[in-house]
This record gives C-alpha cells, sequence and structure tokens, in this order.
C-alpha cells in the first residue's frame, strides 16, 4: 500500500448522510434540553409573562363593544379570546423559525464553539438548524400551554377543521419564515450584528406587531400597512391556522389577496406561503452561505482570532 | 505521494477598527471619527508568503513569538480561514477546491480550553458529543472516549463539569476532545500552554511516541516553547511576522547559526550581588549582547553569553569579577538559532 493510500484510508467521513444527521440532531435536542432545564428561573418567568400578557387583553377586551368585536372576527368565530390566543401561541412558535437560525450562530460564537463545528463534517446550516428544531420544540410546548390556559380559564373553543392542512400550514410557515431566519443569521457576519440583535430580525419583529394581525385582525389596518403585511409569511399563517383551528370559523376573505383571487381562503394562503418558502428560503440560504464565507475570509468567527 | 501538508505561499492579512486616540486631544478625536465614518481600518499582515512541507509520519514545530501568525497558519490548513493569497495541499487535496476532504484528514487540537468544549455539558459527555458530531457511531464514540480519559488521567473527572475543573484538567479536557478525533494529520495549537511541567512533558511524550512513531501520524506542533520543539520536533520551522525564516531539522537551524555562544562559570559570587554584577557585565558589553542567567547555586553562577567576540568576553566577565571564572564556547542551540534568524528575543 502506498503512503496515500494509507493516509486517505485513514481520513473521516468527508459529508454525513442524512442517516448520520439523525442521531446528532438528537444529541443537539439532548444538550439543549440540558442547557434548559438548567434555567429553571427563566422558565417560570416566561410562563409568568405569558399568563399575565394574555390577562391584559382579556381585561382590554371587557373595555370594548361585543358586538364590534363579532363582526369584526366573524371570519374567525367572533370570539376575541381564541382569536387572540391562537394567533399568540402560533405567532410565537412560527418566530421560533425567525430566531433559531440567528441564535444557533450566535450561542455557538459566543460560546466559543463556532470555530470547532466549522473543523466538523457537518455543515455550518446544521447546527443552526438543530437550534431552530430545539426551538420549536419549545415553542410546541407553549401552543399547549397557551391553548391549555384558553380552554380551561377563558372557554375558548378549538376545533382541528383538518389536520392535514394544519400541518401543512405549519410546515409551510416554518419554511418561508426560515428563510428570513437565515437571511438574519448572515447579518451577523456580514454586519457584524454579534450582540444578540440584528437588522432583519428587528425590522421584522417590529412590523409584525404591527401588521401581521396577531392582536387584531389585519382588514381594520390602512391599506398601506395591510400590503406591508401581506409580505411576511406570518400574516398568511396567522390567518390560516385560525380559520382551521377556531370554531365557527367563515370562508370570507380578510386580508387583500383573498378579494383578488377566486379561492378558499385558506387556498390562498397556502399558496402565498408557498411562493414566500420558494423565494425566502434560497434567498436566506444563499445569504447565509455569503455570510459564512465572508467569515472566513475576514476572520470573525471567533471572539479570540 | 509523500507530502502530508504541502503550504504554497500562503498570505493573509487582518483589518481591525482604528482604536480611539489616547489623548482627549479635540483634533484626534476628529480624524479618529472621521476614519470611522470612512470605514478606515488598520491592516496587520499575519501570514506573508508561507511555504513549507510536511513529510508524512513527521512531527513539524513551527515556533514562532506571540503574534507570529501560527495559530492563523493552522486555521488556514484546516480550512477555517480562508487566505488572501495561496493555498495548500493537505493530505493530497487543495484547502480552497476539496475543503471537505480537507477537514476529514484533519485534527484540530486548539491550545485553549474555551474554544473546544460546551459549557452544559460534562467532560464525558462533551467528548462523546463531539465523536459524535465527527462522525462516529455511538460504539465506536464510547471506545475512544474511554480509551483518552485514561491516557489522559481524567478518568475520575469525566462526570464533571468543564466549569468546575482547575484550568490544568480543563485543557487536559480540550486535549482529550482532539486525541478523540482519529486522523491522518494532527494540528497543535500551543497545546501545553496551560499544562503543568509533568502533564506537559506526558503530552509531548505520548504524541511523539504513540501518535508519531507507533501510528505514523502527521502531526504539526506549533509552540513558542523552544525548549518543546528542541525535544520533539523531526524538522523546526521559525516563524516570525508573518514569514518563515528558516525550515529544518535541529542540526540543520544551529549549524547554520554563526553566532559566538559562551558559557561562563563564575565561582564564590555572593548571592546579594548576582544581580549587580550581571547587570555590569550587560553594561560592559552593550545592547547587542544577550547574557542570561543559566544557574546559580553554590555560589557558583553560570551565565550564557550570546553574540561577542571571547577576547571581549573575557575582558566584560573579568572587569566584574576578579575572582576564579572560567569560560567555554558551546553550540548554538534553538534559543540562539531563533536570535539569530529573528534578530529578536524569543
Amino acid at each position: 500500500m502506498t503512503n496515500n493510500q494509507y493516509y486517505r484510508k485513514l481520513m473521516r467521513k468527508s459529508k454525513l448522510s442524512l442517516r448520520d444527521y439523525l442521531p446528532i440532531l438528537f444529541l443537539f435536542f439532548k444538550r439543549s434540553m440540558k442547557a434548559w432545564s438548567m434555567y429553571k428561573v427563566s422558565f417560570a418567568f416566561n410562563v409568568i409573562g405569558m399568563i399575565t400578557g394574555v390577562f391584559s387583553y382579556y381585561f382590554i377586551k371587557l373595555m370594548l363593544s361585543p358586538s364590534e368585536i363579532v363582526s369584526n372576527l366573524e371570519p374567525y368565530g367572533g370570539d376575541f379570546m381564541t382569536f387572540l390566543i391562537v394567533g399568540l401561541a402560533f405567532q410565537q412558535f412560527v418566530d421560533m423559525a425567525l430566531n433559531g437560525y440567528y441564535e444557533g450562530i450566535a450561542s455557538a460564537y459566543w460560546g466559543c464553539t463556532l470555530e470547532q463545528y466549522l473543523t466538523t463534517p457537518l455543515s455550518p446550516l446544521a447546527f443552526c438548524i438543530a437550534q431552530t428544531a430545539w426551538g420549536l420544540i419549545v415553542g410546541s410546548f407553549y401552543i399547549m400551554l397557551y391553548l391549555i390556559i384558553g380552554v380551561t380559564v377563558f372557554r375558548i373553543s378549538i376545533y382541528c377543521h383538518n389536520l392535514a392542512y394544519v400541518l401543512l400550514v405549519l410546515i409551510l410557515s416554518i419554511v418561508s419564515v426560515s428563510g428570513l431566519g437565515l437571511l438574519a443569521a448572515s447579518t451577523f457576519t456580514l454586519f457584524n450584528a454579534k450582540s444578540w440583535e440584528d437588522p432583519v430580525r428587528w425590522f421584522i419583529t417590529t412590523l409584525e406587531g404591527l401588521v401581521v394581525g396577531t392582536y387584531y385582525t389585519p382588514a381594520i389596518l390602512p391599506t398601506w400597512l395591510q400590503v406591508l403585511g401581506l409580505m411576511l409569511p406570518q400574516t398568511y399563517a396567522l390567518d390560516a391556522l385560525r380559520r382551521l383551528l377556531i370554531a365557527g370559523s367563515k370562508s370570507e376573505a380578510v386580508l387583500l389577496v383573498h378579494l383578488m383571487f377566486p379561492f378558499d381562503p385558506i387556498v390562498t394562503d397556502i399558496i402565498f406561503l408557498s411562493v414566500f418558502s420558494v423565494l425566502y428560503l434560497p434567498f436566506g440560504y444563499y445569504m447565509f452561505k455569503k455570510g459564512i464565507d465572508f467569515a472566513r475570509r475576514i476572520g470573525n468567527l471567533s471572539r479570540w482570532v | 505521494m509523500t507530502l502530508a501538508v504541502e503550504a504554497i505561499n500562503l498570505s493573509k492579512k487582518f483589518k481591525f477598527n482604528l482604536p480611539p486616540p489616547d489623548s482627549s486631544t479635540s483634533h484626534m478625536w476628529f480624524s479618529f471619527i472621521i476614519n470611522f465614518i470612512k470605514g478606515r481600518k488598520s491592516e496587520i499582515k499575519a501570514l506573508d508568503k508561507v511555504s513549507f512541507k510536511v513529510n508524512y509520519g513527521e512531527l513539524f514545530c513551527i515556533v514562532g513569538p506571540n503574534g507570529a501568525g501560527k495559530t492563523t497558519l493552522l486555521k488556514i490548513l484546516s480550512t477555517i480561514l480562508l487566505p488572501d493569497e495561496g493555498t495548500a495541499i493537505v493530505n493530497g487535496f487543495d484547502i480552497l477546491e476539496e475543503p471537505n476532504e480537507v477537514k476529514a484528514s484533519v485534527t484540530v487540537v486548539p491550545g485553549s480550553w474555551w474554544i473546544t468544549l460546551d459549557w452544559s455539558l460534562t467532560v464525558k459527555e462533551n467528548l462523546v458529543f463531539w465523536a459524535r458530531i465527527f462522525g462516529y457511531s455511538k460504539r465506536e464514540a464510547e471506545e475512544r472516549v474511554d480509551y483518552v480519559l485514561n491516557l489522559l488521567g481524567l478518568k475520575e473527572y469525566e462526570n464533571c463539569y468543564p466549569s468546575t475543573l482547575s484550568s490544568g484538567y480543563r485543557q487536559r479536557a480540550a486535549l482529550a476532545r482532539g486525541l478523540v478525533i482519529d486522523s491522518p494529520i494532527f494540528l497543535l495549537d500551543e497545546p501545553t500552554v496551560h499544562l503543568d511541567p509533568i502533564s506537559a512533558e506526558n503530552f509531548r511524550e505520548f504524541v511523539k511516541k504513540n501518535l508519531v512513531l507507533k501510528l505514523g501520524r502527521t502531526v504539526i506542533w506549533t509552540t513558542h516553547i523552544l525548549s518543546e520543539a528542541e525535544k520533539i520536533a523531526d524538522r523546526i520551522a521559525i516563524l516570525n511576522n508573518g514569514k518563515i525564516i528558516v525550515c529544518g531539522t535541529l542540526r540543520e537551524l544551529c549549524s547554520r547559526v554563526n553566532l559566538d555562544v559562551y558559557e561562563v562559570k563564575i565561582f564564590n559570587v555572593d548571592a546579594l550581588s548576582v544581580e549587580k554584577k550581571i547587570s555590569s557585565i550587560k553594561k560592559n558589553l552593550g545592547k547587542n549582547v544577550i547574557v542570561r542567567l543559566i544557574q546559580y547555586r553554590d555560589k557558583t553562577l553560570i551565565l550564557k553569553i550570546i553574540g561577542e567576540s571571547y577576547s571581549r568576553v573575557e575582558k566584560a566577565v573579568s572587569s566584574s569579577f576578579s575572582k576564579a571564572v572560567e569560560i567555554k564556547e558551546i553550540k548554538p542551540s534553538l534559543e540562539e538559532a531563533f536570535i539569530y534568524y529573528t534578530g529578536g528575543n524569543p
């Protein structure tokens, strides 16, 4: 055996298969779970914040005229607390895909292991996906908590009209928002946005509260704000999920695009979520890759160069 | 193919923001703000056309002072960093064209535990975690981890979190993480820097005897500890200001040194006057001559004087010490070679 053959035989795997990735994903979950369980106080504060948030909106609701609420929320069954709790739960869930990629790269960077990950056969995207997937697991837990509070305290009525559609909307929402999440992660290296804040997430979360319809129906917004809301996948996700999960929801148009297309609003939402997935995900991935290459060129992958 | 690593004209520059001025003078701050707005940056040349070759099964030491570019060089060889110019062939693969194959051919052992270990995992969990993400199966990973934990005396600390260990043990854990992952080429970046002398010696011995001689792995080891390189290296390259100044075996490096080196033994020296007398010799010999204290025991002072002729050394020493003196010419060591090639102190 020549030197060449002998030393080539000693090489490790240069690329991992999907089968190799699954146990690694589980390892990342295990690690995240361990870290998460170390911060019990932070978890308790999150839950308390969540409950007080829901109660504040409940008291705001008491000031408003019930007939006005019912007429505005008719497409979603007419009950404000159901509308709000479903909106809050799923907006937080979908936002895990917005935050996970940035948090994945930031925690590796601040934990000083980012460069070490880059020496492994893992793609840099892999540990960001692992972080996001863990975020979605935590997000699912919060959805359950929101719904339990909603059903037991506020007597909201949840009814799953079509589980396949719910899953499809969730998957498309996560995929399309992941594109924006990757774009946010790319700014970590491209714009040196390393202090746990970045321009993309700042812009989206600021806009989101105003235009996607978490707390009120987007139909009450001025047209220009409604148009702005149409740029974000979260708008379609919340609309579709409310229609699919709230008992008594109707096929009435709420978003401007519902008036423009002759389909059922849920189908229109799914079409738009698919379009955003196709547009945002490749662009986000391209920028993320550019960000890593840029960092490898200028050498800012490590706190300690 | 006999070359494990071939670096070809590797160059790398880093840019960084200009620091704010120390002085509070308004015009200094004004120019700082203007530079900041214009995005002007300071530049540092970390590597300058670095070329060298490392054979398979060789322990190749790169020695250089802090800031010489050693870590940058290893980062480029492991594909973490991209060079501005040049390339390197690692295990037959180009770092620019085939980075995945290069990554599969090297194990990087950083010198600092804090860039290796995950704070939320115990020592054993850390090692298994990293072994698994490098593609080892669960069984393989656990076997390798057990072997390395025993080897580095970490078995009893396997369930401790890195934060609860002393810095020496953390460093051992970091080295263990590196050794768990086998590959044809190991890149060790100042690995013994936080270890106590005995652990450092054991680690050097393990690398030389096991990794290199027994298993035939290639090791590139960076260090600023010259005695370490002297002990273990098959060949040594001296890196200074981003340039490889010289490369060869220890004997080759020292034989090319055109420096006078003398060992001076002075007897019956009073302990209280040692420091004063050395200063006086230094003063007599001038700034360019290096005077080192080697030993002081039983009233005998041993000095090493580098870079001056016999007659001047004799004159300088006898003017400071009227007592018995013995001057002997000795062969230059790596320290003298380093001083000769870099023109400075190690």
